[in-house]
């Protein structure tokens, strides 16, 4: 009998790290949030394995010998990348 | 099919560096200073595609023009370069402290998505995805001061939320920090339990400013909002910051209702 109280009570202590999602107050605007977001789908090009540095998919292209996919955007003399904005 | 096929890259066309591997991509731009292009290692474009909208076409219309002409320039690549052995490249998040952990210098990078709404209420056009990002010293105003129930975030932090305040993707109509024209940002502990100080915060931002400059073309935007952040007792830091804000733009004579979350996490939330 004892030895099943002390299993009891190691297994009710022994629960994952509290988490934010723990917060009825932060949980309640993740549902606000939700309703915002815009579906998955929307977001499917960032899937794609893009390059941000120069350098890197050039050598890559050249080593595959294949052909780049080039999305250039700017000319606001801004920083960014396209795949936020700039 | 982009990528099965191709290296695909995307690059800021003011940011390519001032080397030979920025030349590569600065000879493309001879054709035209934005788009999209099939190229091959040697430099020799194989299709390309920029959409020009069309006066005569409604917004759907020119989306749908957008979408089918690359898709076109896609197969005509694909087609031009001739027998490709399929490509196995997992995609690696570029921005991996965007909206997650503290960026290089301590500070952190909050994560924002923007929605426009059509005077139906549905969303309308693609979300605008970008970031705003704190220094050190700015986000270290976030997390609860010793002995404070309620205190200001500093105003060069409160306008960086400016990205949140335009639901498009193109920069030139997007404020920057420096087109806010007010930002009010208030934080008060909510309650203090003994794991968490839950914190809440109030927003309010207006910005002006004219597109490339020029008077002609005004956008003005406003927005209010409503945030909540878990400061780790144990751990003695912020865990997670999330901001709801809703709001209008407007473009000229065009004003569109908004809203967008702001949002970060000290660490990946566990599968």
């Amino acid at each position: 009998m004892r030895r099943i109280w002390i299993l009891g009570l190691l297994l009710a202590s022994s629960g994952a790290p509290a988490s934010a999602a723990d917060v009825p107050e932060y949980e309640a605007l993740l549902k606000k949030a939700a309703a915002i977001r815009p579906p998955a789908a929307d977001f499917a090009w960032q899937q794609i394995p893009w390059h941000i540095d120069a350098a890197a998919a050039l050598k890559e292209a050249k080593a595959e010998n294949r052909p780049l996919l080039v999305w250039l955007a700017g000319g606001r003399d801004r920083d960014g990348s396209p795949l936020e904005r700039c | 099919m982009i990528a099965k096929n191709f290296v695909p890259v995307a690059l800021n066309t003011d940011r390519l560096p001032k080397d030979a591997d920025g030349d590569f991509f600065r000879e493309l731009m001879k054709r035209w200073p934005q788009g999209l292009w099939v190229v091959t290692p040697e430099g020799k474009t194989l299709a390309f595609h920029y959409h020009k909208p069309d006066s005569k076409k409604n917004y759907a219309q020119n989306q749908k023009a957008w979408v089918d002409g690359t898709a076109a320039m896609l197969e005509e690549g694909v087609k031009a370069a001739g027998e490709l052995k399929p490509r196995n490249a997992r995609a690696v998040n570029p921005f991996p402290d965007r909206g997650l952990g503290l960026t290089k210098d301590g500070g952190a990078r909050l994560a924002a998505t923007v929605v426009g709404y059509n005077r139906n209420g549905q969303p309308e056009g693609a979300p605008a995805v970008d970031s705003a990002t704190l220094t050190k010293e700015e986000w270290a105003t976030f997390a609860p001061p010793a002995g404070k129930e309620s205190w200001s975030i500093p105003e060069s932090a409160a306008k960086k939320f400016a990205v949140a305040l335009a639901p498009v993707t193109d920069s030139i109509f997007v404020p920057r920090a420096a087109d806010v024209t007010a930002a009010a940002l208030a934080a008060e502990v909510l309650r203090t339990d003994d794991e968490f100080i839950v914190v809440r915060f109030s927003g309010k931002w207006e910005s002006k400013h004219f597109r490339d400059g020029d008077p002609k073309f005004p956008i003005a935007a406003n927005a209010t909002g409503t945030g909540i952040a878990v400061y780790d007792l144990k751990k003695k830091g912020l865990q997670s910051v999330l901001f709801v804000l809703k709001g209008q733009y407007k473009n000229g004579a065009a004003t569109t209702a908004t809203a967008a979350v702001v949002e970060w996490r000290a660490e990946k939330p566990m599968e």
